[in-house]
Formats: C-alpha cells, structure tokens, sequence
C-alpha cells in the first residue's frame, strides 16, 4: 500500500465507512510517518465532528422572517389590484386613440372617414372604386381636421358616459357631474391651431373619466390587515 | 400541500415553512459568512426569495435541495459584495454552539477558523456532509455537481483542515498511533 492509498482511506473512514484493508493501512501508518501524523490529525479530527454542531438561529428569527413574508405578501397582491386598475384605464386611453386613429365619424358610422381623405398630389386612381364607398373627394385640410374633431369628440362622449355607467353601481351616493360637450363646432374656416385645440378638448372628458375610475378604487380598496403579531 | 397554503398567504403555513428550515438556513448562512448577523440578515433574505419563487418550484422535486441551493447562492452573492466593500467585518465571532469538554472547544474553534480558510465550495460540501449530515447525493443536486466533484472537494477541505490542525499543534502526540474509529452510520452517506 502507498501513501496515496493510505489517505483514500482515511477519507473513506471519515465518511463513515468501513475500508476492506484496514489491516493492511494500519501497517503502511507503523511504517510511515507522514500517514502517521495524518491519521492522528485525522483521528482529532472525527472526535471533534462528533461535537460539530450547527449554530442555532435566535429566538425571534422566525417570527420576524414571517411577519416580513406575510408583509411582502400582501403587498404584492394590493400591487396587483393597482396594475389591474391601470390596465382598465389603459385600455379605456387606447380605444380612445384607437377611434381618433380610425377617424370614425358619429354621424353615418363609417369607419372610412379617414380614407376620404386624399392629398393633392397623391391621389391614387389605380385603386378600383368600392361599390359602396363614395367617390373620392378632394377636401381642405381644415375641412378634414373639423371631421376628425368632432368625431374624436362624439367618439369621447359616449366612452365617458359608458366608464360613468359602469362605475355608477359601485358608488351610490356619489354623483357624477354630467358631461357636457359642445359638439358644435365651428366651421371649416377655423384654423388649424383651433382645430387641434378641438381635439383636445374632446379627449378631455375620457381622461377626467380616467381620473375619477382611479379615485373610485382608491376609495373602494378595504383597508389593508396589518399581521398581528401576538397571534403569530 | 404546505406550499400551496403558503402560495395563498396562509400565515399558519407561512411560519411552518420557516420553522422548517430556518436552523438549517441559518446554520448553513453562519458558517459560510463567518458573521452571525450577516447570517440573520442573509436567512432573511433567503426565506423572501424562496417565498416569492415558490410558485416556480417543481413540485416533483424535494423541497430541501431547493431550498438550500437557494442559500448557498445568496450567501455567495453576499461574500462577493462583502469583498467589495471597504469596511471592516467581525468574522468569526460566533460561538460554538453547546456545552464542550476541555480541549474540545479550542479544537472546535481551530476547526471553524480553518473552515473559515477554506474556498466557499469546499467550506459547503463540509458543511453540508459533516454538520447538517446530509449524503452525497444531497449535497450534489444543491450544488448542481456530480458527486465525484462532491467528494473531490470534501476530502479537499478534509486535508486542508488536518493540515492546519497538524501546523498548530493540535494533534497530541498519544494520538499518534490511535486507529480512526468508525463514525456513527449516516444511512445515505455512504460512497
């Protein structure tokens, strides 16, 4: 038996097991000294594993670790409730966008509002003539931003008027102001800036109606459990 | 079951969890940062992260490796951000835990300095093998090593520590000749 050897199974027996040449080692350690300070050194070492043993935490450790855990959690659920929130107000902003996008007008419901719309130097005669679509018209570009306003401004009516709809059954004895909006606008001879004040003036109501959607949860979220911790 | 109490914020099952494991956590968190209250505040740590990765646990493996892998790895991030810091830190300033014999205690404490010497792996898998009993097998699906790596890196820190047991003196010259006896049966320990 070599050196190498010997030490493998001192390894061996420090796991707890029992080599098959024990004998064998114990006679290589009467003859060599450096195994033989190993396995002394070895031996000191097994006795003091016997009395390892692991530190213990304090007392209050595990309450406090779950007095946080319970902390955390509820404050991730109630941060879900608000991206919930935000989501609904989110996807109100984008159906608002959405219309202005679509250039849907209130008046004949025709989502093609916008395709009426054809430049000067741009007009596309290769495209065939849809039966039912009118024949295209060249418009003022002021006369254009008028037709986009006003049905940006219906399109924001109704969509604070469903969000209040909505939101009425949860607040009973709150009363909404009543949206009004001048539908009426002046004519094509406006100019563009008063034009594109139009517009955000119909986009108004949808963001007050977002603002108030917002005040509603807030009010209707129950106040949050503080753990108790004698009860832990 | 536990953990799907846990997941629906059952404070009960909460606290069962952490009385579960929190010895073994902090024990674990004590020895590998050589700080105890690093180790409080590690352990917490730990729980946070299990709790708020628990919905990510497969469910066909055991909960302890788990559990422990996440340990080990925050305890290593914390040594890496320990090292970067510039003030200075008690290590080792932890007692040892129990009544011991004469002799024993200095030997115990030259044991935890020379663990404290030890590379991080080397300091786990003893850890983990000698003081928390856990096999081989264990230790290898924590640390995501083969278990030849695992007894590699043990008998490693086994001859590092019996080096510098030799190198300060702490070997008496009777034991010289005195055979190992064989440990206590550890069932799974076994190679």
């Amino acid at each position: 038996m070599n050196c190498a050897t010997c030490q493998e199974l001192l390894q061996l027996r420090l796991d707890g097991a029992e080599p098959r040449d024990l004998a064998e080692m114990l006679l290589h350690v009467q003859r060599c000294s450096d195994c033989r300070d190993m396995q002394a050194a070895a031996a000191c070492l097994h006795a003091s594993l016997r009395l390892l043993r692991p530190p213990a935490p304090p007392a209050d450790l595990a309450h406090s670790i779950t007095g946080q855990l319970l902390a955390d959690y509820h404050r991730r659920q109630r941060l879900r409730r608000w991206s919930a929130v935000a989501a609904s107000v989110a996807a109100l902003l984008l159906v608002s966008i959405g219309l202005l996008r679509w250039g849907w007008s209130p008046r004949t419901g025709d989502s093609t509002a916008s395709d009426r719309l054809v430049q000067d130097k741009g007009e596309d005669k290769s495209r065939p003539e849809q039966p039912e679509q009118r024949p295209a018209e060249v418009m003022t570009l002021r006369e254009s931003v008028s037709e986009v306003s006003s049905a940006v401004a219906s399109a924001a009516t109704k969509t604070a008027d469903a969000a209040r709809s909505d939101l009425l059954p949860l607040v009973p004895m709150t009363s909404l102001p009543s949206l009004q909006m001048t539908a009426t606008l002046d004519p094509p001879t406006r100019s563009l800036r008063e034009a594109g004040q139009g517009v955000s003036g119909g986009l108004a109501p949808v963001a007050d109606s977002a603002r108030r959607a917002v005040d509603l949860f807030l009010r209707e979220l129950p106040p949050m459990d503080v753990p108790d911790k004698a009860g832990l | 079951m536990l953990v799907r109490r846990c997941l629906r914020g059952d404070s009960t099952a909460v606290r069962q969890l952490v009385e579960r494991f929190q010895a073994e956590i902090f024990g674990l968190c004590v020895r590998l940062l050589n700080h105890r209250q690093d180790a409080e505040d590690v352990t917490q740590e730990v729980f946070l992260r299990i709790f708020r990765s628990l919905k990510g646990w497969d469910p066909s493996r055991p909960l302890k490796p788990w559990v422990t892998s996440i340990a080990v790895n925050r305890c290593r991030t914390w040594l890496t951000q320990r090292a970067r810091r510039p003030e200075l830190v008690d290590y080792l300033q932890d007692t040892v835990a129990g009544p011991t014999p004469d002799d024993s205690t200095e030997l115990l404490r030259e044991i935890h300095a020379a663990l404290g010497q030890l590379r991080l792996e080397y300091r786990t898998v003893f850890v983990l093998f000698h003081e928390q009993g856990r096999p081989y097998e264990e230790i290898a699906e924590v640390l995501e090593r083969p278990v030849g790596t695992i007894k590699t890196w043990l008998h490693r820190a086994r001859l590092e520590i019996l080096e510098r047991l030799r190198s300060r003196g702490m070997v008496p010259a009777e034991t010289a000749t005195a055979p190992i006896e064989p440990g206590p049966d550890r069932g799974g320990k076994r190679s």
